[in-house]
């Protein structure tokens, strides 16, 4: 990771320690939804940024870890903490699954599969009442109780979940095997000339980003204490890629920037009802055209050009002096 | 070393190798050459398990490895050079040639001294070997991706055209590196088009036609003959 990461990643961390003493609850609640989304650009930027495997099944299997927390939670007693672990385990094992199925397959037929999959996933659980209770969703125990009078607890969770999610992703970037799936993302066929073994390794990284989706779902839905069908739907992981993408793809940071700012701009624009998806690909196209590696590219840019003209006028200045 | 016998391969329906046999020898340079079409890359490929063998085997040091998948091959000590540029470009030249290590990764110290053994070899690579490899020149990508393939300290390898889009000059020393290997006691199996400038540095030749050997002779007598090998390559 670069320095530049870890600076803004300190300073976004001690921002995040003391928030709760400046901001009111409601804004304590839009970064609680900021946090399960930045834990779902981050998983999917796992999966897409650094292996390059473009899934759009990432909701999907949010929704499985979230319906299997809920409903064992409700059915079995179980606290939510340890449903949530079940749902990740679960999520992880649907993402095993379609991985299994999937991985051989390239770009757009990968695509298309998931697309396949998610929408299936999400008819299933709409038609479904004698369980799921169909497109009205499900009631699940909070994790703490009531929202309003535990806002902080829940915030001070999600930030641990969030550190842990991160800790994961940088464990498994900044390793021989993250070094793998990324030579997986840069050129499969020479990757296999190296000895690599592409399709397990693709499969590892689906499964441990799916568990890792399926943990974000499980907490939202016992933050909400809700679960239901919209977590499935297109436009729902449409955000989740313009987070990942305007943030940056394949960067540590850039799910965190993409994630934060999307669903502060979210709040704002939300008055326009469906209208603000077109405000998010309004930014999307900018971006793209303007900054491919996103905002955090952008920033790196003008960092090392900032750090150019200093070392350079510093090196004018010695010049000046002799 | 390593012998193909009476192999068949293609992808799908469509038959390239018909019934070929030919051997690489121990410490040699064998040079496949012959006209497109005919089948080189696709025995190169069907050696590394990137495309399977419909009939016959393929032998390395006596034991047939025809069914074996590429990770195997390389434990193996075969390793096996793209014919396309195949460094990943936004990795560092360090992390190339890690992952050209990949078989013994979790081995930190020879990993290590691997890569010191590459950057004493390659000044060039020890230069820049913080810089992304798709910022390095033609020339210079070939020479990462030899030392990327020579990190898993191989015995055999397979060559496809390695001057493939180089300069004259570059190609030189790019055969100059490959004859170099055979010091180190590697054996060489190479496809290539530019059969003028990398004859010489051959030990053996086989010509292929239509997925199997037409002929096959010392490099020297193919040198002799040089004009009638091409001229025969036109008539197809």
């Amino acid at each position: 990771m670069e320095q530049l990461e870890k600076r803004i990643l300190a300073v976004l961390l001690v921002v995040a320690l003391f928030l709760p003493l400046f901001v009111d609850d409601y804004a304590l609640h839009i970064v609680i939804l900021a946090c399960f989304f930045i834990m779902m650009a981050s998983s999917w930027n796992l999966l897409a940024g650094y292996s390059g495997q473009v899934s759009f099944a990432h909701m999907a299997l949010a929704s499985s870890g979230a319906y299997t927390s809920g409903l064992i939670s409700v059915h079995l007693g179980i606290h939510p903490v340890l449903s949530i672990l079940v749902g990740a385990v679960v999520a992880g094992l649907v993402g095993l699954f379609l991985g299994v199925l999937t991985l051989r397959m390239k770009d757009s037929y990968l695509a298309l599969t998931t697309i396949a999959f998610a929408e299936i996933f999400r008819l299933v659980i709409s038609l479904e009442y004698k369980v799921t209770n169909g497109k009205v969703g499900l009631s699940v125990p909070g994790l703490f109780g009531d929202i309003t009078s535990k806002l902080p607890y829940y915030y001070t969770a999600i930030g641990l979940v969030v550190l842990m999610v991160f800790f994961g992703i940088y464990r498994l970037v900044y390793s021989n095997f993250g070094l793998t799936v990324r030579s997986i993302r840069e050129d499969e066929i020479a990757a296999s000339a190296m000895g690599v073994k592409v399709v397990r390794h693709k499969i590892i990284v689906f499964t441990i980003s799916s568990a890792m989706a399926g943990v974000a779902g499980g907490f939202l839905a016992h933050y909400n204490q809700l679960v239901s069908p919209e977590m499935t739907t297109i436009t729902q992981m449409g955000m989740v890629i313009s987070m990942a993408v305007i943030g940056g793809l394949g960067t540590f940071i850039g799910p965190i920037i993409g994630g934060l700012s999307l669903e502060i701009i979210a709040e704002y624009v939300k008055e326009f009802g469906n209208y603000h998806l077109m405000i998010f690909g309004l930014i999307l196209i900018l971006v793209l055209r303007f900054s491919p590696q996103g905002i955090a590219g952008l920033i790196t840019k003008f960092h090392n050009r900032k750090k150019k003209k200093v070392s350079t006028s510093a090196s004018t200045e010695k010049e000046v002096q002799k | 070393m390593l012998e193909v016998k009476n192999v068949d391969a293609g992808y799908g329906k469509i038959n390239i190798l018909n019934d070929l046999s030919l051997k690489a020898r121990e410490n040699n340079l064998t040079l496949l050459i012959g006209p497109n079409g005919a089948g080189k890359s696709t025995l190169l490929k069907a050696i590394f398990g990137f495309v399977k063998t419909s009939k016959g085997s393929i032998e390395y040091n006596g034991k047939d490895i025809s069914s074996l998948p590429s990770h195997q091959l390389v434990d193996h000590g075969i390793s096996f050079l793209l014919q396309r540029v195949s460094v990943f470009p936004e990795l560092t030249i360090n992390e190339n040639l890690k992952l050209g290590a990949w078989a013994f990764k979790k081995d930190k110290q020879k990993v290590t001294q691997q890569l010191e053994a590459m950057y004493d070899k390659f000044d060039v690579l020890k230069q820049k070997r913080n810089e992304k490899a798709g910022l390095m020149s033609g020339g210079q990508k070939r020479t990462l991706e030899i030392a990327r393939m020579l990190m898993s300290n191989p015995k055999m390898l397979l060559i496809d055209e390695p001057s493939a889009g180089l300069s004259p000059k570059i190609a030189k020393e790019v055969y100059q590196i490959l004859h170099g290997l055979k010091d180190d006691g590697i054996t060489l199996l190479m496809v290539d088009q530019n059969i003028r400038d990398s004859i010489g540095y051959s030990d053996y030749v086989y010509v292929l036609e239509q997925g199997s050997v037409s002929s096959e002779s010392k490099a020297s007598e193919v040198e002799a003959n040089l004009k009638e090998v091409v001229q025969s390559w036109l008539k197809f």
